[in-house]
């Protein structure tokens, strides 16, 4: 199947999919529509592998790509607003030591559902690294970021991971 | 393996374990099968860039059957060129003027690169050289190592933020330095580039066989200042 054939496919199986999810972010149909487009920019000129067009794999990545592209437009219309900017982050590591962790149940819960609740831009990069394998240079070509801001969001995505165990007791 | 090490691999994994149950349960955030209903009509302007899309794709496809049809004619040709080089290679007069020429052409124009096979470096947290000045009101509120870099996050009072990065010498790193104009300056006698961009002052250069880059939004001398102080 040629790329072509797969772009019309994602598209037909999830333009009102990526509409949804830009619109939750731009609350703004027009804008909305110029992310879904941008998301199928950053398809047309980045290679990737689809295995299959139904899959959750290639579901959350088309999410992925157009959550970014949403927040992306979001952060050029409110320039002051800070909702999405990566400087927004409680985290604060005051006495940053050497990890030490406990595998148990209750670890890999944390890590899952710190995951799922954490502030999409930190989850997705972490997610597209981890599960899809990609590269800092690829993320931040898809995700239209640069190489620092991939590397700066992986880096606090852990912060974030390791002080959720750490509350949770499982880091000393 | 260093325990340090170890933990950080383990917490890899249970990343890796945490990003495939995201993507396996992306439905309960995200539902599918009601799409078709939706209300939304895409405007016709949308639909016209899409259709853009796809054609855009369809040339490019036909670029590539292009392209690979001139390889098969260049393929073809070389083959010409090989069997009749060997023609000429057989007769002795020929073969040596034509070798004197490479020999040369090599001679004058070649440069050789001795490509010594060096050590992995592992970057430790522990044995990174850290500013030792800092500007006023700020202080470092996070770092670590992740892969085969390292990076601290510095902020001030009111939230300013700047990076320090370190890479191992061999590490592939990419610096968005698009459309911006490179300025050759020197850290502590060493050569390093300095760019702005979108009000973000970054340095770049090497030392101790790290690669050190440091971006904030601070001027200049502010971050050749810091950047000095790292020794």
């Amino acid at each position: 199947m040629n790329k072509k054939v797969i772009l019309e496919q994602l598209y037909h199986q999830y333009k009102i999919l990526m509409f949804k999810v830009a619109f939750s972010i731009l609350n703004n149909s027009s804008l909305a529509e110029d992310a879904v487009h941008a998301a199928f920019l950053k398809l047309l000129e980045n290679s990737f592998v689809i295995d299959d067009i139904t899959s959750k794999k290639t579901k959350t990545f088309m999410i992925i790509v157009v959550r970014n592209m949403a927040i992306n437009i979001y952060n050029k219309v409110n320039k002051e607003d800070k909702k999405y900017r990566d400087d927004n982050l409680d985290i604060t590591d005051p006495s940053p030591g050497p990890l030490e962790l406990t595998i148990n149940f209750e670890t890999i819960d944390i890590i899952k559902d710190t995951l799922r609740s954490m502030d999409s831009k930190y989850a997705d990069v972490v997610i597209l690294k981890y599960f899809y394998d990609y590269s800092y240079k690829k993320i931040s070509s898809l995700l239209s970021i640069s190489e620092q801001t991939v590397r700066v969001r992986i880096h606090r995505a852990r912060r974030i991971l390791a002080s959720r165990l750490n509350e949770g007791g499982s880091m000393s | 393996m260093k325990k340090q090490e170890l933990n950080e691999r383990v917490f890899d994994e249970l990343l890796k374990y945490a990003s495939a149950d995201y993507v396996e349960n992306i439905d309960s955030q995200w539902p599918s099968g009601e799409e078709p209903d939706s209300e939304h009509t895409f405007s016709q302007e949308f639909n016209k860039k899409m259709e853009l899309i796809f054609a855009e794709q369809k040339k490019r496809e036909r670029m590539i059957k292009i392209k690979q049809s001139l390889v098969k004619a260049a393929v073809i040709v070389l083959l010409v060129l090989t069997a009749s080089l060997f023609t000429v290679m057989t007769v002795d007069a020929l073969r040596v003027k034509i070798l004197n020429y490479f020999i040369e052409k090599r001679e004058k124009s070649t440069t050789y690169f001795m490509n010594s096979e060096s050590p992995v470096v592992i970057l430790n947290a522990q044995d990174i050289a850290l500013p030792t000045y800092l500007p006023n009101g700020y202080s470092m509120v996070s770092d670590g190592v992740i892969d085969d870099y390292y990076i601290a996050i510095y902020k001030d009072d009111a939230e300013n933020e700047f990076i320090l990065e370190v890479l191992a010498e061999d590490s592939i790193v990419g610096i968005d330095s698009e459309h911006v104009n490179v300025e050759h300056i020197k850290i502590n006698n060493q050569p390093a580039e300095y760019y702005l961009k979108d009000k973000i002052g970054i340095i770049s250069y090497i030392h101790n066989e790290r690669i050190y880059v440091l971006s904030a939004p601070l001027d200049k001398d502010e971050l050749i200042k810091i950047a000095e102080s790292i020794k």
